[in-house]
């Protein structure tokens, strides 16, 4: 399974890092000249070029910085799914809440498609509300999916933030609980 | 040995004779070397280091020690392009000038200044930078204008001063000095020579003597 994440990329994997080292290096090579050989030549091309150099690359490692405090500090991170490839699997542990942005999923329990799910839907989030729970169905991408993935510590720090999303969540939840169990009766009877 | 190389690298006694200038020299130079070699070290062994080492050595390799270098450089380097030595450094067009200013026998105004220790540093920047609030800036915008048509050799010979030399660069040594009142010429002209309808080298002058090879000067 590959899944591309991303809003997440690390500050190692950024190529504006490496524009840094290039733009740093650069510039304390001209800083380097103009003080073992001082003459105007050097001292304009360190003033002129090598200064605005270094002062454009300290720029750019202050963004990346807070570019990476951001992205740790953000309440979802992005992922994108192929066709085909499982997000979540029935009876793994339950840790993030999923809101699909684009593209369509289907929710598979016991090896049989119950639901299909598209932009705006979002699933995940009871187990969240069950401490300890585990997933108890799986979902798999059906086209290629973007989806914005909420961690459980952000997940209580959102309903903490916005209470009426409680309301918005546990109705569901209660709903989707209640169908869940009618399945497992129906399935006990029938077997 | 870090102390001796970077000696070595920074030991233009020509130009340092400053012990402070001396010394913000070798710090600046000393952090330029120590960033150099952690940036190299980043650059090959980027993906081996954890995401908080490289971060703590990023910050020091890209943002502390360049900009001491940086801050350092630029105050050394503002106080290196003070010196004859700077200025003799564009050799086709300033080399005569520094000659003249050094030739035991000139009795050019310069050398005599200069060989008297009359201004006893930074010369040439004594007399041709404007003593006004933004003087040294001026002197730096027309420096560079220098350097660029001394590098792309669009100078014309003989080399000229892009305004009239002003008299207010020699009073702000020589003005109420009292050989300078004790003049009876010089308090009659006073006026005339602040408004610089009269000039010093009028009557003290040659300001330089100089002598123009001009087949050094082919393009």
């Amino acid at each position: 399974m590959k899944v591309v994440t991303r809003g997440k990329k690390p500050f190692a994997a950024s190529p504006l890092l490496r524009v840094c080292l290039g733009l740093t290096l650069a510039g304390l090579v001209l800083t380097l000249h103009s003080m073992v050989r001082p003459n105007g030549l050097s001292f304009t091309l360190f003033s002129v070029v090598g200064t605005p150099l270094m002062l454009g690359s300290v720029a750019l490692l202050l963004y990346l910085f807070l570019d990476d405090m951001r992205k740790r500090h953000a309440l979802f991170t992005i992922e994108e799914y192929q066709p085909g490839e499982v997000i979540i699997a029935q009876g793994d542990p339950a840790d993030r809440a999923y809101f699909i942005q684009r593209g369509e999923v289907e929710v598979v329990r016991e090896g049989r498609q119950v639901a299909k799910m598209g932009p705006g839907d979002y699933f995940g989030e009871m187990a969240l509300l069950r401490p300890g729970a585990r997933r108890t169905a799986t979902v798999a991408a059906l086209t290629p999916v973007e989806l914005m993935v909420l961690g459980k510590e952000n997940f209580y720090r959102l309903l903490d933030a916005i209470p009426a999303l409680r309301l918005e969540f546990m109705g569901p939840a209660a709903e989707r609980r209640r169908l869940e169990k009618e399945e497992l009766r129906e399935g006990e009877e029938s077997g | 040995m870090l102390a001796t190389l970077l000696a070595q690298a920074t030991g233009d006694v020509h130009v340092n004779v400053d012990p402070v200038l001396v010394l913000l020299r070798q710090l600046s130079v000393g952090s330029a070397v120590v960033a150099v070699l952690l940036v190299l070290f980043l650059i090959f062994f980027q993906r081996k280091l954890t995401e908080g080492l490289l971060k703590l050595l990023a910050f020091v390799g890209l943002l502390v020690l360049p900009m001491v270098s940086l801050g350092l450089g630029n105050v050394v380097g503002l106080e290196q392009a003070k010196k004859v030595e700077f200025c003799g450094s564009c050799h086709l067009t300033m080399a005569p000038f520094v000659n003249d200013l050094r030739a035991a026998g000139s009795e050019s105004l310069a050398a005599k200044h200069f060989r008297n220790r009359w201004i006893p540093d930074a010369q040439c920047y004594t007399c041709h930078a404007s003593y006004g609030m933004f003087g040294d800036v001026q002197a730096k915008m027309a420096g560079l204008n220098d350097v660029y048509k001394y590098y792309t050799r669009t100078y014309t010979i003989p080399v000229r001063m892009h305004a009239p030399y002003e008299n207010a660069e020699c009073l702000k040594c020589h003005e109420n000095t009292p050989k300078f009142v004790d003049s009876e010429s010089h308090v009659e002209l006073l006026p005339a020579i602040r408004s610089g309808e009269f000039s010093c080298v009028d009557c003290h002058g040659p300001a330089h003597v100089v002598s123009w090879d001009e087949s050094r000067h082919a393009r």
